[in-house]
C-alpha cells in the first residue's frame, strides 16, 4: 500500500502533537502532579509512535516508544517528573521534531551522535525506577499465530449478546475511541467496510440505529465470512476509530486486543490477505495511530476457520506492583479488576449483557481519584468502555448546521450538559477536514484576481443608473466579497497555534540566560489569518529573546527589588475592529531611554536632538535603528544589534506597526498592530505626474486643500498650516523623484500620521479611497525602498502602494 | 516571422517542448539585437499600461500587470549604457524559475537554424548589428562581471541567419544580472 499520499497528513498531525507535547511538558515542569497532562503526554507519544510506525519511520517510532515507556513509569509514579526527566522528554520531542521536518522535506531520516545518548538517558531514567524494577520491554508483538485459550487462565468464553453465533460465524465487538467524532456513523461505516468481506447477520445496535448516529457503547456483530478471525480483527484495527477490537469464533475463548498491543503483525495479517489489502485504500486515516502496515506479500498462512485473534496480556500488567518512589504519595497499583460492565443506559439489549471481555477489558467504572491503573493497556480499556452519557438535544444553531443528525426523538432531557458539549464537539469535528494551506493560499489568490477583474468591470461599466450591466457587475462584486470573506475565514487559526510553543521557548531561553521566567498567554482563542500567524512567529520569538536577555532580571536582582524571582512574560492577542493587537509585556527592568538615545548618538545613528525626541516619543523607531544595541558585547541571546529592525521590517511586510512603552523597574510592553485581513487594504489613491499611487488609509489623517500662498519655506524645508498647527510639507513628486512642478494656488494635500510631527504631502490629485487587494511586489520590485505592495488599477495598470514615511526618510508611524 | 512594435495582441507562448534547439527569439533594442533560445522565452506581448517604478533606475522602464502580478520590464540597452530610442512597444517575458522579468524591444524575430557568426568586425549588410562596435564593447564590458560560468556564460556568442546577426544571451544570466543590479550592494 502506498502510504506516501498520507505523508503530509502525518507531518501535520505529528507536528501538532509535538507542539502540544512541548507545551504540556513545560506546564508539567511547573505542575508535575497534573494528572490529565501526564495522561495526555502519554497518549500523544503513543499516537506518534503508532503513526510513525505505520508510516515507516522507525527512528521516530522507536524514540516515541521509549519516551512512552518513560511516561508510563511516570504515570505509575515509578519515575518522578522532575526537571531531568522533563529535559529528556523535551529533548526527545525536539529530536522527533527534527525528524518530522526531514519527513516533510522528503529526506531520509538523519542519524545524530546524540541519538544514542538520548536513548541511553531514557534508559537510565527507566533503570532508576524505584524498587529497581526496570520496565519490561514491549509486550511480545502479536506473532499472528493463534494462542490456545489455555494460555490465558481466567478467560471465560464470551457471553452471547446477540443471537448465538453459529458455526462459521464470528462475533465481533468493537468500542469507539473516546476521540472518535461520531461513533454511530463510524459504526455504520464499519458495516459498510465489512460488507465486501462477508455478511453481517446481526448487529447491536442495529444498522438503522447506527445510521442515525446512535452508538453509546460497544458495537457487536455476528459476521459470516470466509476470512480468518484474526484477519478480520487486524483489518478492523487498521480503522482508527476503534480502541478495542475483539473477534471470536463460536468456540474460541474471548480475546481482546487494545491498540497498545498493535504490532507489525497487524499489518502482516492484512497484507497477507489480498481481499483485506485491497480494502485498505478505503479506510480513513485521520486517527490512524496504532496500526503497522507491512507492504508486500508477507508470508502469512491463512488460519483455519476456527482460529481466533489472541494476544498475550501485556507483561506490564503481570508485573507485581512496585514500590512507589519515595517522592510519590500515590496509592499502590491495583490489579486489573474483573468488574463486569455496568449496564449501559442507552445501548439496546446491553442491559442484561455480561461483560464481553472479562479479563483484559474489565470496563470497570471510573476509578476513584488517586486510584492507580494497572497498566496502560487497562487504561485504554477503561477509557474505551466507560459508558457514554445519553444524548441531549443540540442547540438550535448547531442543529441547523448539522446534517442528518438527531431526530426529534433523540431529545434527552436532563442529560449532562458537559457531555452534551463534548458530543457536539465531536459531531462538529466530524465535519472538519484538513486542507493544505498552499491550496487555500492559491484559492485566495484567485479570488483576489477575480476581485481585481470585478473592480475593473465596475469602472468600465457605463455610468448609467440601473444599467443591466452595472447591476450585474455590482452583484458580481458582492458575491466575490462573500466568497472572499469565506475563503479568509477558512484560513483563520487560533492565536494559540502560535502561542502554544512559546512557553517552551521562554523556558529554554531563560534557562540559557540563567534566569527564571514563565509565560502567560491571553486571547489564545482569537482567530487570526494564517499569514499573520506565520508572519508573527519570527518577530515574537525575537521579542521574547530580547525580553529575557534585556528585560527580565536575574533572580537575585529581582529578589533585591522585591519582585518575584520568576519573571512573567504576558503575551496577549486582542481584536479591535479591523485591527489585531498583539502585546508582549514583561515585568523586568524596563528600557533606559536615555541610554538608548546616547548609544544611538555614540554610534552615529541619530542626531542628539532627534535621539532625545525619539527616546521619549517614539522609542520603537529608536530601538529599530539597524545595528543599535546598548550592549558592549553580544550575549548568547541578544546584543548584536540585529533584531528590532528585522522585527520592524517583518511587521511592515505584514502591514503592521510596532509601539513600545516602558517604565523603569516595572517592565516593557511591545504592542504590535496588525491588519485583520492581510492582503486587503483600504487605500487612498493619489496621483503624481499622471500616475496613480496608493497610500494605506490607516496612515492618513485626512485630505485637505491647501493654499500655496500659505506655504513657508525654510532651510529645513517647507511648512504649511493646518488647524492652526504648522505641518511639514513634502511633495509626492519630490518623494518619488518625479519631475518637479510648481504648486498650484490651491493644491490637495494628504495629512499623514507621523511620530516626528505633523506632515502634509502635496499631490497632483486625490482620486479617492478604495478597498484594494494588495499583492507582494515580487523579488525584484521589493528591493526598491518605499514600496509596500502593488494593486491593479481600473485600467489594468499596476498601482504601487507607498510607504510615505520610509520614502520621506521617516520612521514607520506607530 | 517578424513582429514589429505595432503588433496587436500577444503572441502565443514560444516555449515548446518540441522546439528545435536552434530556434531563437531575437529582440531589437536600438542598435542592439539580442537572441534567446526559444525555450527560454515564455511570451511576447505589447507593452500597454506601463507604470513607472518609483525611484527606479532608467533601465527599469516600469512594470505591467501580468496575470495579476506586477511584471518588471527592463531595457537591456540602457542597462548596458547603450543609447536607445525611448519608444518601444514590445516586451519579451523570459522564463526564469523564480523571477518574472520582461525585456523591452522594438521588434522581435523568430530565427531558426542560426549559425555561429565568425565574421570579424564586419559591417552587416542590412546594418542591423554593428558588430564589435563601441556599443557592443560597452555591453560586453558591462556584463563582463556578470554571474555565470564557463559552461553557462551570459554571452553565448554571435549568431547569424539570412543577414540577421545577434548576440545570443542566456536568459537566466540576464535575470541574474538584473537582480544583481538592484542588489543592496549595487549593480554588478
Amino acid at each position: 500500500m502506498d502510504l506516501s499520499k498520507y505523508r503530509h497528513l502525518y507531518v501535520s498531525e505529528t507536528q501538532e502533537n509535538l507542539d502540544n507535547l512541548g507545551r504540556l511538558l513545560v506546564e508539567l515542569e511547573a505542575s508535575p502532579g497534573h494528572r490529565a497532562h501526564i495522561d495526555t503526554v502519554f497518549r500523544l507519544l503513543h499516537s506518534i509512535k503508532g503513526m510513525s510506525g505505520t508510516m515507516g519511520y522507525p527512528p521516530i517510532s522507536q524514540l516515541a516508544h521509549r519516551l512512552e515507556d518513560l511516561m508510563s513509569q511516570v504515570r505509575s509514579s515509578r519515575v518522578p517528573l522532575d526537571p531531568p526527566t522533563i529535559d529528556v522528554l523535551l529533548a526527545g520531542v525536539d529530536r522527533m521534531g527534527q525528524w518530522v521536518a526531514e519527513v516533510e522535506a522528503d529526506q531520509p531520516l538523519s542519524a545524530a551522535p546524540t541519538d544514542s545518548a538520548l536513548l541511553d538517558r531514557v534508559g537510565e531514567l527507566l533503570a532508576s525506577t524505584a524498587g529497581a524494577k526496570a520496565p519490561p520491554a514491549l509486550a511480545p508483538l502479536n506473532t499472528g499465530r493463534p494462542r490456545p485459550a489455555s494460555a490465558f487462565p481466567g478467560l471465560q468464553p464470551p457471553p452471547l449478546l446477540l443471537t448465538p453465533i453459529n458455526p462459521g460465524e464470528l462475533m465481533v465487538e468493537v468500542t469507539a475511541r473516546p476521540e472518535c467524532p461520531d461513533p454511530g456513523a463510524r459504526g455504520f461505516l464499519l458495516l459498510r467496510k465489512l460488507a465486501p468481506l462477508g455478511t453481517v447477520v446481526d448487529a447491536s445496535p442495529a444498522e438503522s440505529e447506527l445510521r442515525a448516529g446512535r452508538l453509546l457503547g460497544p458495537l457487536r456483530l455476528n459476521f459470516v465470512t470466509p476470512h480468518a478471525a484474526e484477519h478480520i480483527a487486524a483489518y478492523i484495527r487498521l480503522m482508527p476509530d476503534w480502541s478495542l477490537v475483539s473477534v471470536v469464533d463460536r468456540d474460541a475463548s474471548q480475546v481482546t486486543q487494545p491498540p497498545d498491543d498493535f504490532g507489525e503483525d497487524t499489518g502482516a495479517l492484512v497484507a497477507g490477505d489480498p481481499d483485506l489489502l485491497g480494502a485498505l485504500d478505503g479506510l480513513d486515516f485521520d486517527f490512524m495511530d496504532s496500526a503497522e502496515i507491512v507492504e508486500g506479500p508477507t508470508p502469512v498462512v491463512p488460519q483455519p476457520w476456527t482460529s481466533s485473534v489472541t494476544t498475550a496480556p501485556s507483561p506490564l500488567s503481570q508485573i507485581p506492583p512496585a514500590q512507589p518512589p519515595t517522592r510519590s504519595t500515590a496509592a499502590p497499583l491495583s490489579p486489573p479488576s474483573p468488574t463486569p460492565v455496568p449496564p449501559m443506559q442507552a445501548a439496546p439489549r446491553s442491559a442484561t449483557a455480561a461483560p464481553f471481555s472479562a479479563s483484559r477489558a474489565p470496563a470497570a467504572p471510573t476509578p476513584p481519584p488517586g486510584a492507580r491503573r494497572a497498566s496502560r493497556d487497562d487504561d485504554e480499556v477503561e477509557r474505551a468502555t466507560v459508558p457514554l452519557p445519553p444524548l441531549v438535544l443540540l442547540d438550535a444553531s448547531l442543529e441547523a448546521s448539522l446534517d442528518s443528525g438527531l431526530g426529534a426523538g433523540d431529545s434527552m432531557e436532563g442529560a449532562d450538559p458537559a457531555a452534551a458539549a463534548a458530543m457536539r464537539a465531536r459531531r462538529v469535528a466530524a465535519r472538519t477536514i484538513r486542507v493544505r494551506t498552499t491550496w487555500l493560499d492559491g484559492l485566495l489568490d484567485r479570488i483576489h484576481d477575480l476581485r481585481l477583474v470585478s473592480q475593473r468591470l465596475h469602472v468600465l461599466s457605463p455610468p448609467v443608473a440601473r444599467s443591466p450591466l452595472g447591476e450585474a457587475v455590482g452583484e458580481l462584486g458582492r458575491l466575490l466579497d462573500q466568497v472572499h470573506a469565506e475563503a479568509l475565514s477558512a484560513r483563520m487559526s487560533a492565536f494559540s497555534t502560535l502561542a502554544q510553543r512559546l512557553p517552551r521557548v521562554v523556558r529554554d531561553l531563560a534557562r540559557q540566560a540563567g534566569k527564571r521566567a514563565t509565560m502567560l498567554v491571553r486571547g489564545g482563542d482569537e482567530l487570526l489569518d494564517r499569514a499573520i500567524i506565520e508572519g508573527l512567529d519570527g518577530p515574537i520569538t525575537h521579542l521574547l529573546r530580547n525580553a529575557i536577555d534585556h528585560g527580565i532580571e536575574r533572580p537575585e536582582a529581582r529578589a533585591a527589588a522585591n519582585k518575584p524571582v520568576t519573571g512573567v512574560l504576558t503575551l496577549s492577542c486582542l481584536r479591535v475592529r479591523d485591527e489585531i493587537i498583539v502585546e508582549l509585556a514583561d515585568d523586568g527592568r524596563g528600557i533606559d531611554r536615555a541610554a538608548v538615545a546616547a548609544r544611538a548618538v555614540e554610534l552615529g545613528m541619530a542626531e542628539p536632538a532627534v535621539a532625545a525626541h525619539d527616546a521619549e516619543h517614539d522609542l520603537a523607531r529608536l530601538l529599530a535603528l539597524p545595528g543599535l544595541t546598548t550592549r558592549r558585547t553580544a550575549g548568547a541571546l541578544a546584543g548584536r544589534g540585529v533584531g528590532l529592525d528585522a522585527v520592524q521590517a517583518e511587521l511592515t511586510a505584514l502591514g503592521g506597526t510596532m509601539a513600545v512603552t516602558t517604565r523603569p523597574g516595572q517592565g516593557t510592553v511591545f504592542r504590535l498592530h496588525l491588519p485583520r485581513t492581510p492582503g486587503i487594504t483600504r487605500l487612498l489613491m493619489v496621483e503624481a505626474d499622471g500616475q496613480l499611487y496608493g497610500v494605506a488609509q490607516a496612515r492618513v489623517v485626512r485630505t485637505v486643500w491647501f493654499d500655496a500662498a500659505a506655504v513657508e519655506r525654510h532651510e529645513s524645508g517647507a511648512l504649511t498650516v493646518h488647524e492652526d498647527e504648522p505641518h511639514r510639507l513634502l511633495t509626492l513628486r519630490g518623494l518619488l523623484d518625479l519631475p518637479d512642478a510648481p504648486l498650484p494656488a490651491r493644491f490637495p494635500g494628504v495629512v499623514l500620521r507621523d511620530p516626528r510631527g505633523p506632515l502634509v504631502v502635496a499631490v497632483d490629485r486625490v482620486e479617492g479611497q478604495q478597498e484594494a487587494v494588495v499583492k507582494p511586489l515580487g523579488p525584484l520590485l521589493e528591493r526598491f525602498e518605499g514600496l509596500t505592495g502593488v494593486t491593479i488599477g481600473a485600467r489594468n495598470q499596476p498601482v504601487f502602494v507607498l510607504d510615505i514615511a520610509r520614502l520621506a526618510g521617516l520612521p514607520a508611524s506607530t | 516571422m517578424s513582429i514589429e512594435g505595432t503588433v496587436q495582441g500577444a503572441t502565443p507562448p514560444l516555449a515548446d517542448a518540441g522546439s528545435p534547439p536552434t530556434r531563437h527569439l531575437v529582440a531589437r533594442r536600438g542598435p542592439l539585437w539580442v537572441g534567446f533560445d526559444a525555450d527560454q522565452v515564455l511570451e511576447v506581448f505589447p507593452l500597454v499600461q506601463l507604470a513607472r517604478v518609483p525611484r527606479a533606475p532608467a533601465w527599469l522602464v516600469g512594470a505591467v500587470q501580468h496575470q495579476g502580478r506586477p511584471l518588471p520590464v527592463v531595457d537591456l540597452a540602457r542597462l548596458a549604457g547603450i543609447e536607445a530610442p525611448a519608444e518601444a512597444h514590445l516586451a519579451v517575458l523570459l522564463d526564469h524559475a523564480e523571477v518574472l522579468l520582461a525585456v523591452v524591444a522594438e521588434a522581435v524575430e523568430v530565427v531558426s537554424d542560426a549559425e555561429p557568426d565568425t565574421t570579424p568586425d564586419a559591417a552587416p549588410a542590412d546594418g542591423n548589428l554593428p558588430l564589435q562596435s563601441d556599443d557592443c564593447a560597452r555591453l560586453m564590458a558591462c556584463w563582463q562581471g556578470a554571474p555565470g560560468d564557463a559552461d553557462s556564460p551570459l554571452h553565448r556568442g554571435l549568431r547569424a541567419r539570412n543577414g540577421l546577426r545577434f548576440h545570443l544571451l542566456d536568459a537566466d544570466r540576464v535575470v541574474e544580472i538584473v537582480m544583481g543590479a538592484v542588489a543592496p550592494d549595487g549593480p554588478v
